[in-house]
């Protein structure tokens, strides 16, 4: 009946409080209803006893006089019983004057009287109880008895007693009460029943609704605009509100989202502000620290800038600052942060990076994107760029340490005339100056096809039979000569040549290829050494099946290698691309097998025909144990596979035999011949 | 002081008593020389109380009627044997007088009251009036409705009728009128004794067999009334072969009207009651018969009743008395008892 809520305030039923009222309300209206009807009955049973009276009395006064006037005492006391017995009253007395005159009296009382049973008795004066009664009866009805000529005889006298009267009520008063119960009872379990169903149901389907809510106390689903329309209503209000406390949430999540982000972000470039940097820079060494990966911090600070806020004012500042920010963010990879440190201060983070020297083409490429002109309102602005590297583990291990250093390398670069980037280490600035100058030889040269592609015999060990060659690139560098391949592969990767060398070198081969076959020489297969980014382009099948064409080589001529590094780099990628590659009747190797991370779940996915031991795994065998162990091993892997194996940087006949003797008969290296120009290839070819 | 009032009260209430009873005492004396007892001996010397002679009252409907007269006679009679002081009230067939003696005897506070009321209705407010007034009633003929009585002495008049009428039924058979009618000259039909008498009689005729013709109601009782109705009635049913007479009263108006209407011999005629006349009109064949009450006897058993009834004895609550059925034939055997018990001839 009553519910305690958290603060222990008892709370009373609906249903107490509704059959308060209803009882009450019934109650009342019949109480009202039972009074009416009460006195209207009272009244007319009053009017009735009038009305009787009346009747009986005209009914009774002709005989009676003639009786009277007979002196026939007992048959007007016979008449007066008749009447009686058909109505209800409760005596009627006859002054009888000729009867009181024989008896010397005023008159003679004589008639019929009920008793306390009801039964009608003579009437007797001299009864006290009888005299009493006729006293105290409720209403009494004289009439005088006159003899034709108006000569009194008498009078007669009709009593009505409220006995029956008060019956009739009080039937009435139980009666009202047992409808007041009754009614009162019906009408409260019909309404219990109706409220019930109608109102406390779809309430208590809607609180079972709200209490399925989440941790801030919302409910999650929306509750049902269902039954009636007061119901209906509620829903729907209750709903909106809903609505309007998710969508506050949600509000005042981005509100805290926008305020963290002003807590974090540069108002005006929307950039990462200092705090923001500092933590991120964190998390960088963290990653870096776990994945063995360097760092690059550059400290980017605006030549001139000063000069154009003091003398253009803030306003076209924050233009410059902005028109720098869309570029410097153009310029830096996805992977890299860019964050504004205030003013005219900008930092990069640069991650994943297994060469520090990696970082300096961006650099360069900053300076030179910043070296544009910046157009704001009608000025042409020129704003250079001083930007300091630091590195991280080389140069330090904490943010802070880092930080400091790019700004020291910064400054250097200001004192070096500004517009140039300077690392931290000295070493390191040239390593990049140097990096800087190969990488647009590098570009120089793919322009001028200073490349040329050498290619190296893969022999069969057992026979010494050519069963094919791998393609590889030279750079016939025209002041520098010939440049090894490790000095300026890693920079054609890094800035992104290694497509154009890749496909330029695949061209070149392929055509040779094609050449050599069409001469009826028997090259065998054609290695070529595929770039990830080569892999990861969208048109790569397109751009292989279109060289095919040009080149009239044949697809079963040609084998692509890809390193093992390269498809862990991304293996779902990778066997999607290498199945069609596989599907076009290419065939694929991976190069360097056995010196990165495989997962051999993977490796059974890969459409491969062909395993590389890593030249690392056989410059020391059979002496080294282990490096013959995994040799093995890995000869074994590929027999498993069943996949063919050839192993790379052979360069004795003792590794040889090894490889041989272990069953890998596909050997390559300088054992049988070093990488050879196109004219010595094809000299080898025809004998 | 209270208590010396209430001493001086008792002594006054004492003195008061004794005197009261000394002339009590006296009168007493006085009236026990008069009294005789039943036995009509001086009883006053066989008593050592003087008694005082008790007032009776008889109040008769109307004594000019023969009946009631010689039962008036039969009270009287039982009355001195017995030593009371009565007094007969007619009340002149009055329903307002009856009901005057009636306060008048219970003014005289009689000792009781014997009645032959008018109506047995009528007799109601008798009693009732005798009852407010502890004054004991005899009832002798007609009844009363209800009310409380000592006795009631009655006539077997529904017997009575029906001897009658199974003598009248005989005497037709005999002169061949069994197919004749016979009309009724009534008493008042609202009586008892008279409904009691038309029953009985009507019982003897379906009997035997002999129909009705009418009946008329005396409210006169005069002999002219009687006359009337019987030559109605001889007008009306030329078969009508005989008429009773429910009462004595007014017999030679019946007669006359049957002698008028040339009738004499042709229709029977019987009475109820008796005339002295009687005793030579039956034995003539006037007169076939009649039924006789014996209202001289029923004074008496009255008187008696109340007698019993004051001397503190048991008193039968209804005393009826046989009727005569008295023809032709059998007038002479029943001669004595006619003069006394029903003409009242007490010589």
């Amino acid at each position: 009946m009553f519910l305690a809520l958290k603060n222990n305030t008892p709370l009373r039923s609906i249903y107490v409080t509704l059959g308060i009222i209803i009882i009450t309300t019934v109650s009342i209206i019949m109480s009202i209803d039972s009074t009416y009807i009460y006195l209207d009955k009272k009244n007319k049973i009053i009017e009735d006893m009038k009305q009787s009276s009346k009747k009986t009395i005209v009914s009774l006064q002709k005989n009676i006089t003639d009786l009277i006037e007979s002196y026939a005492i007992n048959e007007y006391d016979k008449l007066i019983f008749n009447e009686m017995e058909h109505q209800g009253s409760s005596a009627i007395i006859v002054e009888d004057y000729n009867m009181g005159k024989i008896l010397g009296e005023k008159s003679f009382l004589s008639g019929k009287i009920r008793d306390a049973d009801g039964k009608i008795v003579d009437y007797d004066p001299k009864n006290s109880k009888q005299s009493k009664q006729l006293s105290t009866c409720y209403y009494s009805n004289k009439q005088e008895i006159t003899t034709a000529s108006g000569g009194k005889l008498g009078n007669i006298t009709v009593y009505f007693s409220n006995s029956s009267m008060n019956k009739e009520l009080k039937k009435i008063i139980v009666g009202s009460v047992m409808n007041l119960i009754l009614i009162s009872l019906l009408l409260t379990l019909f309404l219990f029943i109706i409220i019930r169903f109608f109102i406390l149901k779809p309430l208590s389907d809607i609180i079972t609704i709200i209490k399925n809510s989440d941790n801030d106390g919302i409910p999650i689903e929306l509750i049902p605009t269902q039954g009636y329309q007061e119901v209906a209503l509620l829903s729907d209000t209750m709903n909106n509100m809903i609505i309007s406390i998710q969508n506050s949430r949600v509000a005042l999540k981005k509100q805290k989202n926008a305020l963290r982000h002003q807590a974090n972000h540069d108002a005006l470039t929307g950039l990462a502000n200092r705090i923001l940097f500092n933590d991120r820079l964190e998390q960088s060494i963290v990653r870096a620290k776990r994945k063995g990966n360097k760092i690059a911090l550059f400290f980017i600070d605006l030549d001139h800038f000063k000069g154009i806020n003091d003398s253009l004012g803030h306003g076209v500042g924050d233009e410059v600052l902005k028109a720098i920010t869309q570029r410097l963010l153009k310029t830096i990879r996805k992977e890299d942060s860019l964050a504004r440190l205030g003013g005219d201060e900008f930092t990069v983070i640069v991650e994943y990076l297994t060469n520090i020297q990696d970082a300096s083409p961006l650099a360069q490429k900053i300076i030179k994107v910043l070296e544009e002109p910046i157009v704001v309102e009608d000025y042409l602005l020129y704003v250079s760029s001083s930007i300091g590297i630091s590195t991280y583990p080389n140069d330090g291990e904490s943010a802070q340490d880092l930080l400091k250093y790019a700004d020291a390398a910064m400054y250097r670069a200001k004192e070096k005339g500004r517009n140039n980037f300077q690392y931290y280490s000295a070493d390191m600035t040239e390593l990049a100056l140097e990096r800087v100058v190969m990488e647009a030889s590098l570009r120089e040269s793919l322009k001028n096809e200073d490349f040329v592609v050498y290619y190296q015999p893969q022999v069969n060990g057992k026979n010494d039979e050519l069963m094919g060659m791998e393609a590889l690139v030279r750079w016939n560098h025209p002041t520098m000569g010939l440049v090894s391949p490790a000095k300026f592969i890693p920079l054609a990767e890094v800035t992104g040549l290694i497509i154009e060398l890749d496909q330029w070198v695949m061209k070149t081969a392929m055509t040779q290829v094609a050449k050599w076959y069409a001469a009826g020489l028997n090259p065998g297969v054609l290695a070529l050494n595929l770039a990830m980014k080569q892999l990861q382009k969208k048109d790569f099948i397109r751009m292989v099946k279109k060289m095919l064409k040009e080149t009239k080589c044949e697809a079963q001529w040609i084998e692509l290698e890809v390193t093992e590094s390269q498809i862990m780099s991304n293996p779902e990628e990778s066997i999607k691309t290498l199945n069609q590659i596989s599907d076009m009747g290419i065939e694929l190797a991976v190069d360097d097998f056995g010196t990165a991370y495989s997962s051999l779940s993977y490796l059974k996915r890969l459409p491969l025909d062909k395993l590389k031991i890593d030249q690392s795994f056989v410059r020391n065998i059979p002496e080294d144990e282990e490096d013959a162990a995994i040799a093995k091993a890995v000869i074994a892997l590929a027999k498993s596979l069943n996949l063919r194996v050839i192993a790379e940087g052979v360069e004795t006949v003792e590794q040889r035999d090894f490889l041989v003797k272990n069953g890998c008969t596909n050997i390559q290296g300088y054992f049988y011949a070093k990488p050879m120009s196109a004219f010595d290839m094809e000299a080898v070819l025809s004998t | 002081m209270f208590n010396k009032k209430i001493n001086i009260n008792y002594m006054q209430f004492s003195i008061m008593t004794i005197m009261l009873l000394l002339m009590f005492a006296s009168c007493s004396d006085e009236k026990s020389m008069n009294n005789t007892d039943v036995s009509g001996k001086d009883s006053s010397s066989s008593k050592p109380k003087v008694q005082t002679k008790k007032k009776l009252a008889y109040i008769v409907t109307d004594s000019r009627i023969p009946f009631w007269a010689i039962m008036g006679r039969g009270v009287k009679n039982r009355a001195d044997f017995l030593g009371y002081d009565l007094e007969i009230y007619s009340a002149q067939n009055s329903a307002k007088h009856e009901l005057e003696l009636t306060v008048k005897a219970i003014k005289n506070r009689v000792s009781g009251i014997i009645i032959s009321p008018s109506t047995s209705s009528a007799c109601v407010t008798v009693l009732k009036l005798a009852k407010s007034s502890n004054i004991p009633v005899v009832i002798s003929d007609v009844g009363a409705d209800s009310g409380e009585y000592v006795s009631y002495i009655s006539s077997n008049n529904r017997e009575g009728a029906y001897k009658i009428g199974k003598v009248l039924a005989k005497k037709m058979l005999e002169l061949g009128f069994e197919n004749g009618r016979v009309g009724i000259i009534a008493i008042p039909q609202k009586r008892l004794n008279g409904k009691a008498r038309t029953a009985g009689f009507m019982q003897a005729m379906d009997e035997s067999g002999i129909k009705g013709a009418d009946i008329r109601q005396l409210v006169t009782w005069s002999e002219e009334e009687t006359y009337g109705f019987t030559k109605e009635m001889i007008n009306t049913y030329p078969d009508l072969r005989a008429i009773w007479l429910q009462t004595s009263n007014g017999y030679n108006g019946a007669l006359r009207a049957i002698a008028d209407m040339g009738k004499k011999g042709k229709i029977l005629l019987i009475a109820f009651d008796a005339e002295p006349e009687f005793l030579n009109l039956i034995p003539k064949g006037v007169l076939a018969g009649s039924a006789m009450q014996q209202p001289y006897l029923m004074g008496q058993k009255a008187l008696n009743a109340m007698d019993r009834y004051l001397r503190g004895k048991n008193v039968k609550k209804n005393i009826q008395l046989p009727i005569l059925s008295v023809s032709t034939e059998n007038i002479q055997m029943q001669l004595s008892t006619i003069k006394r018990d029903v003409l009242g001839i007490e010589k």
